[in-house]
């Protein structure tokens, strides 16, 4: 680049049309969590029915209750995480990703420890034939969506940015699929967790390679 | 100094705010004033780089592209000093390694020194394998010459995290000094 300073800048300036803002960054990620949420929703019921009798064992069982609260927690910090990182900021990627990042390890944790001692007891009941695809295909919609929109902004860390995201949208079928389909903590963590949270390396890959900034 | 920050801080946030709606008089005194702002904080951070002007003026188009992601109700200076640390590094990376293109400083500003021109690579490569933070907190407070007031200035962090940082970062220095064998 050669070109004289002051040159660069009257181009530039000759170039600066009016930009819209990106808006509130939290808000936006509402919205996201809000679209994103009732996609994965709409399609799991179409799909198939709730499992019968699960309002009760949200109100029976706290810890289900609480699992579940958890998870959502995980969900809405990795949203508003992952848009806030579209925002150029001096805060550490590390340490703005540390929250989310320890709700997911305790939602999903609590699975494990439900290996040994599960929150309900185990069932067949509402086994649904294609869970594991289910949790899988019902993040995508989501994370095309966050995509467009994080695309707009300005992702310093694509990578994180990208897996934030895959994290959230994978994590909504994967938390849905426990009101839809059976309880049994080996069975949410491998045909509903896994696949869900596998959208979190897809979308670190993505990131890594397509949310650069320009 | 905390007088100039605010000053700064305020005209060039109500300059970004009003380019972003179209504003181009303004805009044009952003661009020069920051353009001078960023020279500093390279040299500061990075050494004297062959490719200064370079680096500066891509940080230019960076900031012109990522304008619309500027907050008005946030502070102007963390966003703009972000947006220019990764350029650099960015850049940095792409002219093969840190080490290649700080070892090029010594020769631009013509050190005839053998002995000093040794003792700085020496310090670079400490510094290379030093976390970025605290990277930059060690060259502001010991290679910039800035007090610790203006390096928590420059970061955005207030002067005990400053003071907190440098120390963790001395500490990390020694334990890479002595993990080498060299007397502290």
């Amino acid at each position: 680049m050669n070109k004289p300073r002051a040159a660069l800048i009257a181009d530039l300036v000759a170039t600066a049309t009016p930009v819209m803002r990106p808006g509130k960054t939290n808000r936006n990620a509402v919205w996201w969590l809000l679209i994103a949420g009732m996609i994965a929703f709409a399609a799991i019921r179409i799909t198939g029915p709730f499992r019968s009798g699960v309002l009760e064992q949200l109100v029976a069982a706290p810890r289900f209750l609480f699992e579940s609260l958890l998870g959502f927690a995980a969900i809405m910090s990795l949203g508003l995480t992952a848009f806030r990182t579209g925002i150029p900021d001096a805060t550490s990627i590390k340490r703005r990703v540390a929250v989310p990042l320890w709700l997911l390890g305790a939602w999903v944790g609590m699975y494990v420890l439900g290996l040994f001692d599960p929150a309900l007891t185990p069932s067949m009941s509402g086994k649904r034939a294609h869970c594991v695809v289910e949790a899988l295909v019902w993040g995508v919609p989501g994370l095309a969506i966050g995509w467009i929109a994080l695309k707009r902004l300005w992702p310093l860390h694509g990578a994180w940015s990208g897996a934030l995201l895959g994290l959230a949208a994978g994590a909504m079928p994967a938390l849905i699929m426990q009101f839809a389909c059976m309880y049994e903590p080996r069975h949410i963590l491998l045909f509903h967790v896994l696949p869900g949270l596998s959208l979190g390396l897809i979308g670190a890959i993505l990131g890594a390679v397509a949310l650069r900034p320009r | 100094m905390k007088d100039s920050y605010v000053a700064d801080e305020t005209r060039w946030a109500g300059w970004m705010a009003a380019a972003q709606g179209g504003d181009r008089e303004g805009y044009t005194r952003l661009l020069a004033e920051i353009g001078q702002a960023i020279e500093a904080y390279i040299r500061v951070r990075f050494g004297q780089l062959d490719a200064l002007e370079d680096c500066v003026q891509e940080c230019l188009i960076a900031i012109h592209a990522a304008r619309h992601t500027y907050d008005p109700a946030r502070l102007f200076r963390p966003w703009l000093f972000t947006i220019v640390r990764h350029k650099t590094i960015d850049l940095l990376r792409q002219r093969q390694t840190w080490i290649d293109a700080q070892a090029m400083a010594p020769t631009a500003t013509d050190v005839r020194d053998t002995d000093r021109l040794m003792r700085v690579l020496d310090g670079i490569k400490i510094l290379e394998r030093l976390a970025p933070d605290y990277r930059e907190m060690v060259a502001l407070a010991k290679y910039g010459g800035y007090s610790i007031a203006e390096a928590a200035a420059w970061l955005g962090i207030s002067e005990s995290a400053a003071k907190a940082r440098l120390q963790r970062a001395l500490a990390a220095i020694r334990k890479l000094l002595e993990s080498e064998g060299v007397m502290v």
